[in-house]
C-alpha cells in the first residue's frame, strides 16, 4: 500500500513538471535565504561573544559592587583592590581559562585646541597578547613592552590625532583619588580593533603603567573571567566561592548575559531574524498552498474515483501528503544545500561591513564571518519541510472529505 | 425463492442545491436477485444515476431502506447520534465499496498517471493483499478482458474501448458481489459498446456476479435479463426475459 502511494505520488509530481518545479523552487528559496540569514546571525553571535569576552565583560565580570551602581559618576575609587591575592585564586579554578585584570582610563587627548575623548585599557600584555591576538591586529609598529609608557593606538584614534608610531601623545585624566593627572605615552604601533568604536576611541597600554598613572595601589578596575561558556552560572558560583573564602563581599561577579550590551543586542537580533524567517516561510508556503490547491482542484475527479474504489479519506490525505513531503524534502534539501554553498566562501573570507559599523556602540566587528551551524541548518531543513506539509494539509483534507459523488461530478 | 442481493424499499432522494428542490427518486421499491443482469432504462433525468450511486454506496438516500447482501445501508434520515457514529457509518460505507462493489463509469475514470495494470492493481492493494498476489491477479484479469500485452500502457495510449475494458477489469478484479455501471457504453461507438456489453455478460455468466447498469440504448436494453424503466424518479415497468 505504502509503495503504491509513493508510486502514485511520484507520477503525479512528474505529471505537471513545471508546477512541481515552482513548488520546489519556492521552498528552496525560502530555505536558502533562511540558511543564509541564520549563518549570518550565527556569525554575529560568535563575533559578539568573542568581542564581549575580550573587551567588554568576559564571560563573568568582576567589579566592586558599588562601581556598577555609581558607574555614571565614574567612581574610580571603587576598585578591585585585592587583585594580588585574588588573581592566583581565580586562575587556580578548574572552570577558568582566562582571568584578565583591566585598568580603565577615561580621559581626553588634545590635538591643538581640539579635545578628543579617549579610553585607555591597561592590560597584562604578557598574558593577553595571545588571547587578544594582538600581533594580528597590529597594522604597523610593534607591541609595547611591559612596564613602559608605551601604547598601541586604535587606527581611527591615531588618525584623528595625526599620530604614527614613534610619536608621543598626552592624556589628561582623573586618578582614583580624584586628582587630575596628565601623562605622555609613546605610540609603538597602530592596531585595527575588531570593533569600530574602539578603533575610534581606544588605546592599549601595559597594566602596570595604567595602574601607576591612576594611583591604583595594586588594585584594578575590573577582572574579566572566561571559561568554556558551557556553564556560565557555574562559573559565577565558583567565583563567588573564592570571594567568600577571601571575605571580599564588596565585589560582585556578574555573568555577561546580564551585563553585556552585545548579549542584549543578540537577543533582539535573534527575535528579528526569526520574524524575518517566518515571513519568508509564509511567502514560500503561500506558493505551496496555491499549487496544492490547483493540483487538487484538477484531480478532484480522480479523488472521487479512488474514493468510489474504497480508498479511505485518511489514505487520500496521505497520498497528497506524500506528494508534498517529496516536494518539500527536495526543496528544503536544495535550499539548505545552496545556502550552505553560498555561505562557505563568506565564512572564510568574511563580509566587510566596513565603516558602517564604526559608530555603532555594539560589540560587532566590521567584518562578519557567517557561520554554518549544523543544528540550525538541520532546523531550517526540518522547518521548511514542516511548512510544506502544513501548507498542503488543509487543501488535501478538504478534497478528501468531499463526498465521492460530488468529487466525481467535477 | 433465493434471497435478494439488493433489497430496495421506498427509496427517496431529492437535491436541494437549486432554487427549488428536485425530487430525483420518489419511492423506489425493487428487489434484485444475485443472478440478475439488470438494466435501468429511462429518459435523461429520470433518476438512473441517482439510484446507481445510492446502490453503489457513494451517495445516501434521504429515506427508505437499502440492504446489500444482507448489510443494511443507512439512509440520511437515520441520523447518527454522535460524530463517532457518523464516522462509523462512513467507514462502513467505504468498506462496502472497497470489498463488495465494483464501479464502471461512463467516462472510464482511469487514473491517467498509472498503467493499465496499476489501475487495476489499485483496487486490490486497498484490500491489503500481498504485492505478488496483486500483480498476479491484475495480470490475469487483464488477460480475461482481452488486454494481454497492453498491461503497461497508460490510459492515454489506449482506445476508448480498451480503456473501458481496463475499467471492467478494475471493477471485477476484487471479485465483488455487485457491479454497478452507469451508462458504460454511452461514450463508445455502438460496435465497441456491444463488445463491452458482451464482456460484461460473459463475466456475469462465468462468475455469477450481480450486474446493475443504466443505459438508454435500446440494443443494450435488449441484452439485459431484467429491464426496469424509470420515469421521474419512479419505477414505471419491469420486464423479465431469459438471457440469450
Ligand atoms: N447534483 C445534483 N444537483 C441537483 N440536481 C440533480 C443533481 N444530480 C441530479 N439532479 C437531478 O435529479 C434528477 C435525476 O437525475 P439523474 O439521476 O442524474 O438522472 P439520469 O441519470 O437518469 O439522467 C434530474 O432532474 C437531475 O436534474
Ligand atoms: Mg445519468
Amino acid at each position: 500500500m505504502a509503495r503504491n502511494i509513493i508510486t502514485l505520488a511520484t507520477r503525479n509530481i512528474l505529471r505537471n513538471r513545471r508546477r512541481s518545479v515552482l513548488s520546489v523552487t519556492a521552498i528552496a528559496l525560502a530555505a536558502c535565504t533562511i540558511t543564509l540569514l541564520f549563518a549570518l546571525l550565527e556569525g554575529i553571535r560568535a563575533d559578539v561573544r568573542h568581542n564581549s569576552w575580550n573587551y567588554e565583560t568576559g564571560e563573568v565580570r568582576l567589579r566592586h559592587a558599588l562601581f556598577d551602581r555609581y558607574e555614571h559618576l565614574n567612581p574610580l575609587h571603587y576598585t578591585v583592590a585585592e587583585a594580588d591575592l585574588l588573581l592566583p585564586a581565580l586562575r587556580s579554578l578548574d572552570q577558568t581559562h582566562r582571568v584578565s585584570p583591566r585598568v580603565h582610563i577615561q580621559g581626553a587627548t588634545f590635538r591643538g585646541e581640539e579635545m578628543i575623548p579617549s579610553r585607555g585599557i591597561g592590560i597584562d600584555l604578557d598574558r593577553e597578547r595571545e588571547d587578544l591576538d594582538l600581533e594580528r591586529l597590529l597594522l604597523s609598529g610593534r607591541l609595547p613592552r611591559p612596564g613602559t609608557s608605551e601604547a598601541l593606538v586604535g587606527a581611527g584614534l591615531a588618525e584623528k590625532l595625526g599620530l604614527s608610531p614613534g610619536e608621543p601623545f598626552t592624556v589628561l585624566t582623573t586618578t582614583r583619588l580624584r586628582s587630575s593627572n596628565a601623562f605622555t605615552l609613546d605610540v609603538t604601533g597602530l592596531v585595527a580593533f575588531p570593533l569600530g568604536h574602539m578603533n575610534q576611541t581606544s588605546y592599549l597600554l601595559p597594566l602596570e603603567t595604567a595602574s601607576r598613572y591612576l594611583r591604583m595601589e595594586g588594585g584594578v578596575s575590573e577582572i574579566l573571567i572566561s571559561g568554556t561558556g558551557s556553564d556560565t552560572p557555574g562559573l559565577v558560583r565558583a567565583v563567588d566561592e573564592v570571594l567568600q573564602a577571601q571575605g571580599l563581599d564588596q565585589l560582585r561577579p556578574l555573568p555577561w548575559t546580564e551585563v553585556s550590551g552585545g548579549y542584549r543586542y543578540l537577543q533582539v537580533a535573534d527575535i528579528i531574524y526569526r520574524i524575518i524567517a517566518l515571513c519568508f516561510f509564509l511567502v514560500g508556503s503561500s506558493v505551496i498552498v496555491n499549487t496544492t490547491m490547483m493540483t487538487i482542484h484538477e484531480r478532484t475527479r480522480e479523488i472521487g474515483t479512488l474514493s468510489a474504489l474504497g480508498m479511505s479519506e485518511g489514505t487520500l490525505v496521505r497520498l497528497f501528503f506524500t506528494e508534498a513531503s517529496l516536494l518539500g524534502t527536495l526543496g528544503s534539501l536544495a535550499g539548505v544545500l545552496a545556502g550552505s554553498l553560498l555561505v562557505l566562501p563568506a565564512q572564510i573570507g568574511g563580509i566587510d561591513f566596513g565603516s558602517r559599523l564604526d559608530m555603532v556602540e555594539i560589540d560587532i566587528s566590521s567584518v562578519i564571518h557567517p557561520l554554518l551551524n549544523l543544528q540550525s541548518t538541520l532546523g531550517v531543513f526540518c522547518y521548511s519541510l514542516a511548512v510544506a506539509l502544513a501548507a498542503s494539509y488543509l487543501p488535501a483534507r478538504r478534497a478528501a472529505g468531499l463526498p465521492p459523488v460530488e468529487a466525481l461530478r467535477a | 425463492m433465493t434471497p435478494a442481493m439488493i433489497e430496495i424499499t421506498d427509496l427517496h432522494k431529492s437535491y436541494h442545491n437549486g432554487a427549488t428542490p428536485v425530487q430525483a427518486l420518489r419511492g423506489i421499491t425493487l428487489s434484485i436477485r444475485p443472478s440478475d443482469f439488470l438494466a435501468l432504462a429511462g429518459p435523461s433525468g429520470s433518476g438512473k444515476t441517482t439510484l446507481l450511486n445510492i446502490i453503489g454506496c457513494i451517495d445516501q438516500a434521504d429515506r427508505g431502506e437499502l440492504t446489500l447482501a444482507g448489510i443494511p445501508i443507512p439512509s440520511r434520515n437515520a441520523r447518527p447520534e454522535s460524530r463517532r457514529q457518523a464516522r462509523e457509518i462512513t467507514r462502513q460505507q467505504v468498506a462496502v465499496r472497497r470489498k463488495k462493489i465494483g464501479f464502471i463509469f461512463q467516462n472510464f475514470n482511469l487514473i491517467p498517471v498509472l498503467t493499465a495494470q496499476e489501475n487495476v492493481a489499485i483496487a486490490l492493494t486497498l484490500l491489503n493483499l500481498s504485492p505478488e498476489e496483486v500483480f498476479h491477479r491484475s495480470r490475469e484479469i487483464l488477460g480475461e478482458v482481452g488486454l494481454e500485452g497492453l498491461e503497461n500502457r497508460r490510459p492515454g495510449e489506449l482506445s476508448g474501448g480498451q480503456q473501458q475494458r481496463v475499467a471492467v477489469a478494475r471493477a471485477l478484479v476484487k471479485n465483488p458481489l455487485i457491479v454497478v455501471a452507469d451508462e458504460p457504453t454511452a461514450n463508445l461507438d455502438s460496435e465497441t459498446g456491444a463488445s463491452i456489453l458482451n464482456l460484461m455478460r460473459e463475466i456475469h455468466q462465468r462468475r455469477g456476479t450481480t450486474f446493475v447498469f443504466s443505459t438508454h440504448d435500446p440494443r443494450v436494453m435488449d441484452r439485459a435479463s431484467r429491464l426496469c424503466l424509470l420515469r421521474d424518479g419512479t419505477l414505471q415497468e419491469e420486464q423479465e426475459r431469459v438471457l440469450l
